[in-house]
C-alpha cells in the first residue's frame, strides 16, 4: 500500500501544472501549461465537488477519522463493557515491558529476512526468464506468478498438510536425502520457518515480474559489448545485469519488507488460531489482532498499531537513506 | 544449418540470442514445478481418501477418484453462502471503486477547486499508513452502525480507495488535454466531458483498478474475520482460515473446498494472464 506515494511524489502545488508524476509519464506532448488557460485562480465551480465528495466522505469516515481515533485510543484504557478512559502513556509503558512485543518483532524480522533471501533467487530466475527469444516464457511466467494470486487462506491449508510431521510430503521429500524432518507446524522455531518458506514461495513471482520489467530496460548493446569482450554469462550477470538492475532490486526489497511486516494471513491460516506454538511464533500484526479482537484490549492494540506504523515508517526511511549509497541508476 | 559446421564454442553462443539453452529450461522448469506443485498436490489430495492423505508414503495417484469430496463440501460447510458473500463483496467493491475513484481521480487531475492540493495530500497520506492503524476504529464505526455480521459491514471500508484514486488521477494526468477543450467548446458540461471523452480513454487504467480490487477483495482475510463471527456470514477466505483449527472436517474435503475457493481468481488470472501480471506490476501492490 505504501509504495506509491514514495515512488511518485505528488507535489501538486501549482493548480494547473500539467506535469504528470511518476516514471513513464509522456509529458512531451503537452502544450506549455498556462498559455491557453485563464487565470489559475479560477475554479470550476461546484462540479469538482460533485466528483470528489462521495470519495472524500467515505475516506474521511473510514480512513482519516479512524487514523486519528486510533492515535487517541492508544492513550486510553478500555473497560470490560466498552468505553475508553484516558490513561496517558500507560499502554506504551505496558507495551515496552511486554516480552511478547519483542518476541513478535523478532518473529516478524526473521520472517522478513527469510522472504528477502528469495530476492537473489528472483533476480537470477528473472534474468533467465528474460533471455531474448526464450520459448515458453509466458508459460513459466504464469507458473511463477500463480502463488501470488492464490488466496493465502486457501493455499495455507494445503501447505499445512504438506508440512505435517508424520505424513507431509515435505518430510517425505527430505527423507529421500536421509534427513528426518521435524514436526514443522507444532515446533515453535520450525513453524516460523515453514510459514516463511511459504511467504517466500508466494512472493517470488511478484519480485520476478518487477525485476523482469527492469531487465527489459537494460540496453542489449551492453550484453553484446560484454560478449565481444569475452565475458562469460556469469560475468555478464554480475557486471551488467545486477548493477543496472539495482533500482528495481531496491524497489522489490522495499515492497517485500513492507508487505512482510504485515504478515498475518499465512501465519493465521497455516498454524491455526488455537495452535500452542502461536505465542512463540506470532507476528506483530497477529499480536495486534489478538490484543484487539481476541483479548478485546483495544487501547493496547491501538498502541501496537502505532508501533507497527512507526516501524514501517523507519524501515522506509532507512531504506531510502541507504538507496543513495548503493543504487547506481 | 550453420550451427552444425561452426565450432562448438560459437555454436553455443547464439543460444543466448536464441534463448534456448537447455539448462535454462531445466532451471525454469524445475522452479516452475516447485511453484505449481502445491496446486497439483491440492488437486490430488482433493480426490483422495482421508486415509491416503494421511499415509506416511505419499499417494501420488489415488486410484479411484473420490469426487464425492466435492459434494461433501456443500454438505459439511456453508460453502455456498460463503461463496455468495465473496462474490457480492467483490462485485460491489469493484464497481464502487471504479465509480468513486475515477470521479475523484478525474477531479484531482483536471479540475480546479479550492483546497485541491491539500485534499489530495490527505487522501494519499493513507497510503503510508498500515491497515492496522485504522482497523480498530473501523470496527467501532461498523459496530456502531449495527453492521457487524452483515454484508454491508464487510463491504463498507473497501468501497473507498486512496490507491485507486491515485491510480486514476495518474491515468487522467497522462491524457492530452486538447480533447477536453474541444468538448467544452461544443458546450458539454464537465460531467459529459468526463463521461464521453475522458472515461473511455482511461479504460486501461480502469482495468488495472478492477483487477487489483478483485484480487484484493477476494483474498482479503483480516477485516472480514474481524467483522463477521458466524461462519455463514463470512466470505470464503475467512471461512477457510477459521476451519484451519477444525479437526472434524476430512482433509480431502478441505482441499476440495480450498481449491474451489481459489478457482475463480486463478481462472481469471490464467485467462487474462498478461493483463493481470502487467497490472499488478504497474500497481506494485497486492
Amino acid at each position: 500500500m505504501t509504495i506509491h506515494t514514495e515512488r511518485h511524489p505528488t507535489s501538486d502545488a501549482p493548480a494547473r501544472t500539467q506535469r504528470a508524476s511518476g516514471p513513464g509519464a509522456p509529458g512531451s506532448r503537452r502544450p506549455t501549461a498556462g498559455t491557453t488557460r485563464p487565470s489559475a485562480h479560477r475554479t470550476d465551480g461546484f462540479w469538482p465537488w460533485l466528483f470528489v465528495l462521495p470519495l472524500l466522505v467515505g475516506v474521511g469516515t473510514f480512513y482519516i477519522w479512524p487514523i486519528i481515533q486510533t492515535f487517541w485510543y492508544s492513550f486510553t484504557t478500555w473497560g470490560v463493557f466498552g468505553g475508553a478512559t484516558f490513561s496517558g502513556i500507560a499502554n506504551y509503558v505496558r507495551l515496552v515491558s511486554d516480552p511478547q512485543l519483542y518476541q513478535s518483532l523478532l518473529n516478524t524480522v526473521i520472517y522478513t529476512v527469510i522472504v528477502l533471501l528469495g530476492i537473489p533467487v528472483a533476480v537470477w530466475l528473472a534474468s533467465l526468464l528474460n533471455t531474448p527469444g526464450l520459448r515458453f516464457a509466458q508459460f513459466y511466467r504464469v507458473l511463477f506468478f500463480l502463488p501470488y494470486v492464490a488466496m493465502p487462506a486457501a493455499i495455507a491449508l494445503v501447505w499445512r498438510i504438506m508440512f505435517n510431521g508424520d505424513y507431509g510430503i515435505v518430510n517425505w521429500f527430505i527423507g529421500l536425502f536421509g534427513i528426518d524432518g521435524p514436526y514443522w507446524i507444532s515446533t515453535p522455531g520450525f513453524a516460523l520457518v515453514a510459514v516463511s518458506l511459504v511467504g517466500l514461495w508466494s512472493s517470488l513471482g511478484f519480485s520476478m515480474i518487477i525485476l523482469g520489467a527492469g531487465l527489459k530496460d537494460i540496453p542489449p548493446e551492453l550484453y553484446e559489448a560484454a560478449e565481444l569482450d569475452g565475458a562469460s554469462r556469469w560475468r555478464q550477470f554480475r557486471s551488467v545485469t545486477v548493477p543496472l538492475l539495482s533500482p528495481s532490486i531496491f524497489f522489490v526489497v522495499i515492497v517485500t519488507t513492507i508487505s512482510s511486516f504485515q504478515l498475518f494471513d499465512l501465519l493465521y491460516a497455516i498454524l491455526g488460531s488455537t495452535n500452542p506454538v502461536i505465542p512463540k511464533t506470532m507476528s506483530l500484526v497477529f499480536y495486534f489482532y489478538s490484543a484487539g479482537f481476541i483479548d478485546n484490549d483495544k487501547g493496547f492494540a491501538a498502541a501496537i498499531a502505532m508501533v507497527i506504523f512507526v516501524l514501517i515508517g523507519i524501515v522506509t526511511l532507512v531504506q531510502f537513506r541507504f538507496q543513495r549509497k548503493w543504487v547506481q541508476a | 544449418m550453420t550451427a552444425t559446421v561452426t565450432p562448438t564454442r560459437t555454436g553455443r553462443r547464439p543460444g543466448r540470442r536464441g534463448g534456448n539453452h537447455w539448462w535454462i529450461h531445466v532451471v525454469l522448469g524445475v522452479g516452475g514445478f516447485v511453484m505449481a506443485f502445491p496446486f497439483l498436490w491440492q488437486i490430488i489430495m482433493s480426490l483422495s481418501t482421508n486415509a491416503q492423505v494421511q499415509s506416511v508414503t505419499p499417494t501420488f495417484w489415488p486410484g479411484e477418484l473420490q469426487w464425492q469430496n466435492y459434494a461433501q463440501v456443500f454438505e459439511r460447510l456453508p460453502f455456498l453462502s460463503q461463496l455468495g458473500t465473496s462474490v457480492m463483496v467483490t462485485i460491489i467493491r469493484t464497481l464502487a471503486q471504479i465509480v468513486l475513484c475515477t470521479l475523484a481521480g478525474y477531479a484531482f487531475a483536471r479540475m480546479r477547486f479550492r483546497g485541491r492540493a491539500i485534499l489530495l495530500a490527505i487522501v494519499l497520506s493513507i497510503l503510508l499508513v498500515p491497515s492496522q492503524v485504522y482497523l480498530i476504529s473501523q470496527y467501532q464505526i461498523v459496530q456502531g452502525l449495527g453492521w457487524l455480521d452483515t454484508l454491508v459491514g464487510i463491504v463498507a471500508p473497501g468501497l473507498f480507495s486512496a490507491f485507486g484514486t491515485f491510480l486514476m488521477r495518474t491515468a487522467f494526468l497522462n491524457l492530452p488535454p486538447e480533447l477536453e477543450e474541444a468538448a467544452r467548446m461544443d458546450g458539454a458540461n464537465p460531467f459529459q466531458t468526463f463521461w464521453r471523452i475522458m472515461l473511455p480513454l482511461a479504460r486501461p487504467s480502469i482495468s488495472v483498478l478492477a483487477i487489483t480490487t478483485v484480487l484484493w477483495s477476494w483474498n482479503e482475510l483480516l477485516w472480514p474475520l474481524v467483522v463477521s463471527t458466524r461462519a455463514e456470514d463470512m466470505p470464503l477466505a475467512a471461512g477457510l482460515a477459521t476451519l484451519s483449527s477444525d479437526r472434524t472436517i476430512d482433509y480431502p474435503v478441505l482441499m476440495a473446498a480450498s481449491l474451489m475457493a481459489m478457482a475463480p481468481v486463478l481462472i481469471m488470472f490464467v485467462v487474462l494472464q498478461r493483463r493481470v501480471i502487467d497490472g499488478l506490476a504497474a500497481s506494485g501492490l497486492k
